[in-house]
């Protein structure tokens, strides 16, 4: 018995060995040492919107100008389509940490929920633009460019200033993406943070074209 | 005694490799998306960011080696142990999920895979559980009346047959 907990011990540290000496040699490691912030904690508040997503739409509410898929207008904001009352618990949310690391490896595609003033001055390095407003008519053109397998990550401000990004990743939902996150701690913390940031310097570029 | 010897040493066989190389292929696949694996957990919301993201770095490397000594043999106990530690925890996770209504990724290979949190996780992760317990200790359990199986499939501590 001793003998096997012995191998069982040594088993734990030799893995937290090689983990530790594979993650700090990566290009991008994961953070193990340096701060993490507690935006969440694990533990997922209830957001603003969550009302709108999960319950009837409260007339003046965040959301009231958004539609449904195949929708337009006021007249249909009325029609509450059937994947609405799912969307609370798709909706996934990660911390700074993630999203850093998620950008780092290149796997997710990053989408600004903000206006497009505030975008231009600062935004994710390669990060789109798509905010609420895009969606009232319909499906965003955007959208047709990108494919509803990859993974997405979309943030405003922040979660404590503004609901666009949850209302933006429940919006894809509906459109079929299922691999939306929701960045909460969104561009404050990612400035907070220190780290990379793009700004719209012309004037002609457009901040929803894809591929500029 | 070698009549019943031989079959059971085909079932350690085949169920040893059979678990531990899906740990090892798990484990690989995790290892390529290290990010991916974070997200699963976060989505759980269950711990810390921080003990999630060391989480995400150990997981992997535990599924790796223990993988590796139940299919090698080398320390297959110890590996069997650590085995069916994550496949508890792994299904204790899923079970609070499922309980919660979350509709998120298990995470239980590659990140950005099919498989969902459900009842099909948990069955999965409990037939797994007993296949590598079965193949890890049932001789032990019986006292040993075939050691020389276990001894022949490579496990260095299999009981000497002292008695006989």
């Amino acid at each position: 018995m001793a003998r096997l907990f012995t191998q069982i011990l040594a088993l734990g540290i030799v893995t937290l060995g090689a983990a530790i000496l594979f993650n700090q040699t990566r290009t991008y490691p994961l953070p193990l040492f340096g701060p993490v912030e507690a935006s969440n904690g694990g533990i997922r508040p209830r957001s603003p919107n969550e009302r709108f997503l999960s319950g009837p739409q409260s007339p003046g509410g965040p959301a009231a100008g958004i539609n449904p898929p195949g929708t337009t207008g006021t007249a249909g904001a009325a029609e509450s389509p059937p994947p609405r009352a799912a969307l609370t618990t798709k909706l996934s949310c990660i911390t700074s940490t993630t999203a850093k690391a998620m950008w780092e490896s290149g796997e997710a595609v990053f989408l600004d929920a903000r206006d497009e003033n505030e975008f231009r001055k600062g935004h994710v390095p390669h990060a789109q633009q798509l905010g609420p407003k895009e969606f009232r008519e319909g499906k965003p053109k955007l959208l047709k460019y990108l494919p509803e397998e990859q993974l997405y990550v979309v943030y405003c401000e922040s979660s404590r200033e503004c609901a666009a990004a949850e209302i933006v990743a429940g919006q894809m939902a509906i459109y079929g993406y299922r691999n939306v996150r929701v960045f909460r701690g969104g561009w404050e913390e990612w400035k907070k943070a220190g780290w990379p940031e793009e700004k719209v310097i012309s004037e002609s570029l457009s901040p929803n074209g894809v591929g500029k | 005694m070698r009549s019943t010897g031989r079959p059971r040493r085909l079932f350690v066989l085949i169920a040893c490799c059979t678990v531990g190389g899906l740990f090892l292929a798990a484990g690989i696949l995790k290892l390529r998306s290290l990010p991916g694996f974070l997200v699963a957990i976060e989505g759980y919301q269950l711990i810390p960011s921080r003990m999630a993201v060391w989480l995400a770095v150990w997981v992997p490397w535990l599924e790796i080696f223990a993988g590796a000594c139940v299919v090698t043999g080398i320390g297959r106990r110890a590996g069997g142990v650590v085995l069916m530690a994550l496949l508890l925890a792994f299904s204790g996770a899923v079970l609070s999920a499922w309980a919660r209504g979350l509709d998120i990724e298990c995470g239980c290979f590659a990140a950005g895979g099919s498989s969902k949190v459900g009842p099909v996780a948990v069955a999965r992760n409990l037939l797994l559980l007993a296949l590598l317990a079965s193949a890890c200790f049932y001789g032990r359990l019986r006292n040993a009346p075939d050691s020389a199986p276990q001894a022949a499939t490579g496990d260095g501590e299999g009981r000497r047959p002292a008695a006989r």
